[in-house]
């Protein structure tokens, strides 16, 4: 395993050095994730390929019998996941993006402060938000009660909480900052003198955004994409508190499984395969963007 | 620049001088920006606002009168004012430990070649994918066996859980979101400059603090803040790690059985108003330096 | 594109990095200005906290000490809003610190001990899957009191997780226990619990929504049915919910007697609502009611005798009503043995029962706590909710300890019609 800085090796100290740079950098935060993620995985792994109960003991027999029961028994929960994580995500693209832009570019000196003020929202209780939320979209509240009485445009048994219409909504709001964040701190290092040389070139706005900045802005989209997809597919708490018992996701199995039913073979085994799934649509999603360059 | 864009012809895209989009376009990402904001605001609103009910009977559902009750009285419940204390101690020093390691990884992850990466980047996105109860549960299991045999004595003992082993679970589960957001600042970065800077004369440490940090730094920011933000509203993972200690989110989502107090609303806009307060005055006072210098 | 140059001066300056660390540092300053107590609450959490040696797991925890002395601090774990908050008056006056609760105050005055009071339970598995690793390796939880409900504590008493009480040390208990509590199946002697406060589980709706909508106003659990499945809310506790509707199909809700076609058949009965739009949640339904999204729901008294708008009303079914309990237990490995014994006999005097069940709203477990609120609140005190008549105490069924099989069957009927 032999690391190569890109810079060239100098004399001395920086010479003799360089080769460790990046294992000392990797050490700790690896030994971290080794020690307080990795060895608790195997363990919760071996549950997986394990068959009995908490009172009797779980017995390691390499079966994928709880893998297959994951699987069949609670596909449609697996493909809420998928969908409402998926759409949640491109919803963030579509409402992150020029947000992150507008701070980029145009923030000057407040730059700092409405990137704050975007994700400070996201310091305060979960719990909040979204009782706030249903304060404000509740059957007779401020915004449907207008539109059906003082409106009349919509019909009185119209509802929004506790349809997927919510629950999309909420995952959407919870990981807007996740999105947002990753995209400005891409977009802010693009130097916009890149812009105008487009320009000075004859290249019009559109062109300039297309064959610039957007694929500048290329490892924020990834990032933001990751940060929203990745722990939304785990989600369960929007599914909760918003959705009703069709628009369960798959996170909602896994909490009743290992907190109600104890159930921790099939629990595990429906972690790892999510986990499998997310790392090979990371793995897919690195390679339709183009960049290896992007997973770093 | 309205005069560059004047010279490109139709084909380009561009709409022609005087019309509409050329006076509005300039505008409309403002605009959106502002709804956005706006947006993101609106639950924010009605949190402050709320924090000013007095609610009939124990929930803090329907608006009823205004009052100072709940800001008089943020403290109020037994163990509260701790809680809350707990828990931003805990975010500022996660925030802190996450962003420094995962900054690491990232520098690591862009700058160097090294085979094992695809593993390597599949242990950082790994905690993203796995659901908090699994991490909460796992580690949980950890902590308890860091107290038996075999492990007890020959590793340090993290068993009974508290305020240690919720920072080792914040600091855990922010490296994975540090690493991200950092290394979306960190690709592409030009080594060339680093390099002119060392011909100049600067040893390793001043040319990183002088010119990669500062190059990197709104992403490190960027991290560190979402760091912080996960840290703070952190619950399921934080409940299954925290003994005996208590956590504010822990409390928000434990007593929704009994009651919804006011108390929420008010510690919850205090800690908005607070943060927001801070950059407000730290940027009015670097933007002030700004021009004079 | 090699024209690239540095933007030191448009980048955030190490200036405003300096400033952010400030910023850090005066978050660290507020987080120790906001304790009540001090900091000291950090590193006193971590090993060595509850007074256990942090070397010492296998050391049996069950040996009593001798010599009574009330040892500290008293960890005690309970629902949040379970327990008298200190009056503002109180507070005014300078009597008790803001954010005590008179309680505990009182206590740790007359038994020169300290209580740690954490409102830490949210909901029963939930704690349970943080005390279980402890409790199966046989460490001290780090708990000295904790506060389930009958289920949870029945579970943890059948598997021996919890310390047998010294009935001598707890004369209060013994002697003010209301005798309807008496005689649990899973503890008939009170030898590891005893009740903290009760709640029923009934029908509540929205009489004005209801009668604008030309419904006859529910007074059976069978009533619940006709109404439509989007407008109705049940519980996300699966025994509370199917308690419910077995009294519907007429089947006694005894655990004893329960079989698994009872549930599925009341799985059955449910699953048209479920399709129909039903909803399970916790006690959301407050806001649900407030909001006019649900005309009548499966709640809980307490909630709706504080905090419901002036329409809704809460009934008990013809057919019966559920009830439930949290219970105090200590334990396996308490530390401080004798104190949880103190506390436990402590909020058994009527005067201070009435206290707590003055603020709290639920049923009180001890005799005597009806005569003391009328004191403080006379109106509380006909209040069928907090002191339910005889005829409907005859009426109220416990589905709380149900056996494994049973248990699990309803769990996995449960999830099915919950969408997990």
């Amino acid at each position: 395993m032999a690391a190569q800085p890109s810079a060239k090796p100098g004399p001395g100290l920086r010479g003799r050095l360089a080769p460790a740079i990046p294992y000392l950098l990797l050490a700790p935060g690896l030994l971290w994730l080794v020690i307080f993620y990795v060895l608790p995985a195997i363990q919760m792994f071996t549950y997986s390929i394990s068959t009995g109960s908490l009172e009797t003991g779980y017995t390691i027999d390499l079966s994928a019998n709880n893998y297959i029961e994951a699987l069949s028994r609670f596909n449609k929960q697996f493909l809420n996941s998928i969908l409402y994580g998926g759409i949640a995500t491109v919803l963030t693209l579509l409402i992150g993006f020029p947000v992150a832009y507008t701070i980029a570019f145009r923030g000057g000196r407040y730059k700092n402060f409405i990137l704050f003020l975007v994700i400070a929202p996201f310091f305060t209780s979960f719990l909040i938000r979204t009782i706030s939320w249903k304060i404000l979209l509740g059957d007779e509240g401020p915004i449907l009660g207008f539109a059906k009485h003082t409106l009349g445009i919509l019909p009185g048994s119209f509802s929004v909480l506790g349809t997927p219409v919510a629950q999309l909504a909420g995952i959407t709001y919870n990981f807007l900052p996740f999105m947002i964040l990753p995209l400005y701190v891409a977009l802010e290092k693009i130097d916009p003198r890149l812009i105008e040389a487009a320009e000075d070139l004859y290249a019009g706005r559109a062109a300039a955004f297309r064959r610039i900045t957007f694929p500048l802005a290329l490892p924020g989209v990834f990032a933001g994409s990751l940060l929203t997809f990745i722990p939304a597919m785990g989600d369960y708490i929007n599914a909760e508190l918003l959705g009703n018992p069709s628009t369960r996701m798959i996170g909602n199995v896994i909490q009743n499984r290992l907190l109600v039913q104890n159930d921790y073979p099939v629990g595990s085994a429906l972690s790892f395969i999510l986990m499998a799934g997310i790392l090979v649509a990371v793995a897919v999603y690195a390679r339709v963007l183009g960049t290896e360059q992007l997973t770093g | 620049m309205a005069t560059t864009t004047a010279r490109s012809t139709a084909t380009s895209g561009v709409p022609p001088r005087g019309s509409l989009l050329q006076r509005v376009g300039p505008r409309i990402l403002p605009a959106i920006t502002v709804l956005a904001i706006a947006y993101l605001m609106v639950p924010i609103a009605v949190m402050i606002v709320f924090s000013f009910n007095n609610p009939v009977g124990k929930f803090n559902y329907i608006w009823n009168e205004f009052s100072l009750q709940g800001w008089l009285h943020p403290f109020d419940w037994p163990g509260l004012g701790e809680a809350v204390q707990t828990s931003l101690t805990v975010a500022v020093l996660s925030t802190i430990f996450a962003t420094v390691l995962g900054t690491m990884i990232g520098l690591a992850l862009t700058r160097y070649r090294f085979r094992g990466r695809g593993a390597l980047n599949a242990v950082i996105f790994l905690p993203m994918a796995t659901p908090e109860i699994v991490l909460g549960a796992s580690m949980l299991t950890l902590f308890v066996a860091t107290a038996l045999p075999p492990l007890q004595g020959t590793v340090p003992t993290l068993y009974p859980t508290g305020f240690t082993t919720i920072l080792i679970a914040h600091i855990l589960f922010n490296i994975s979101f540090v690493v991200v957001t950092v290394k979306a600042r960190l690709v592409g970065f030009d080594r060339r400059l680093e390099e002119a800077a060392m011909d100049l004369g600067a040893n390793e440490v001043t040319t990183f603090w002088k010119v990669t940090f500062p190059l990197i730094l709104p992403g490190v920011l960027a991290a560190a803040v979402l760091a912080f933000s996960l840290s703070i509203d952190d619950f399921v993972i934080t409940n299954f790690v925290s003994g005996t200690t208590n956590t504010f989110p822990i409390w928000i989502y434990s007593i929704q059985r009994n009651a919804l107090p006011v108390q929420i609303n008010v510690i919850g806009s205090m800690i908005f108003l607070g943060a927001v307060g801070l950059v407000a005055l730290s940027s009015a006072r670097s933007g002030r330096a700004a021009r004079i210098r | 594109m090699n024209d690239q140059r540095p933007h030191l001066t448009r980048d955030v300056s190490r200036r405003q990095f300096v400033q952010g660390s400030a910023l850090v540092g005066f978050s660290a300053f507020l987080a120790a200005c906001t304790g009540t107590k001090a900091s000291a609450a950090p590193s006193a959490s971590t090993a060595g906290a509850s007074g256990a040696p942090s070397g010492a797991p296998s050391a049996a925890p069950s040996a009593a000490p001798t010599e009574k002395i009330a040892t500290g601090p008293l960890k005690f774990a309970n629902w949040p809003a379970y327990i008298d908050q200190t009056s503002e008056a109180d507070v005014q006056t300078g009597v008790l610190p803001a954010g005590s609760s008179k309680t505990l105050e009182d206590f740790q005055k007359k038994y020169a001990v300290e209580v740690d009071y954490e409102e830490k339970i949210g909901d029963n598995p939930t704690f349970f899957e943080t005390i279980r690793p402890a409790l199966n390796a046989n460490l001290p939880t780090g708990w000295d009191l904790i506060v389930l409900t009958d289920w949870m504590a029945a579970k943890i008493i059948s598997r021996e997780w919890a310390e047998r009480i010294d009935q001598a040390n707890v004369p209060n208990c013994a002697n003010n226990l209301r005798d309807a509590m008496r005689g649990q199946t899973w503890d008939a002697n009170n030898d590891f619990h005893y009740p903290w406060q009760s709640g029923m589980t009934g029908i509540g709706y929205n009489a004005k929504t209801l009668a604008d909508n030309g419904i006859k106003a529910p007074t059976k659990v069978a009533d619940i049915w006709s109404i439509p499945a989007d407008k109705l809310t049940f519980l996300t506790e699966a025994r509370d919910t199917f308690g419910l509707a077995l009294l519907k199909l007429g089947i006694d809700p005894n655990p004893a007697t329960v079989t698994d076609a009872d549930l599925k058949a009341v799985a059955a009965d449910i699953q048209p609502l479920v399709d129909g739009g039903l909803r399970f949640t916790g006690n959301e339904y407050l806001q649900d009611f407030a909001q006019k999204k649900v005309w009548a729901a499966f709640v809980w008294s307490g909630d709706l005798a504080s905090s419901g708008g002036e329409d809704d009303k809460f009934v008990f079914p013809e057919e019966g009503t559920m009830i439930w309990t949290d219970n105090m237990l200590i334990p396996k490995g308490a530390v401080n043995k004798y104190t949880a014994e103190l506390m436990m006999d402590y909020v058994y005097d009527p005067t201070v029962a009435a206290q707590i069940a003055n603020y709290v709203y639920y049923v009180s477990p001890v005799k005597g706590a009806d005569a003391e609120i009328t004191k403080l609140d006379p109106e509380v005190a006909a209040n069928p909710l907090l002191f339910p008549t005889p005829e409907i105490v005859a009426k109220q069924h416990s589905f709380q300890f149900l056996s494994e099989q049973l248990e699990s069957t309803m769990n996995e009927l449960f999830a099915t019609l919950s969408g997990t």
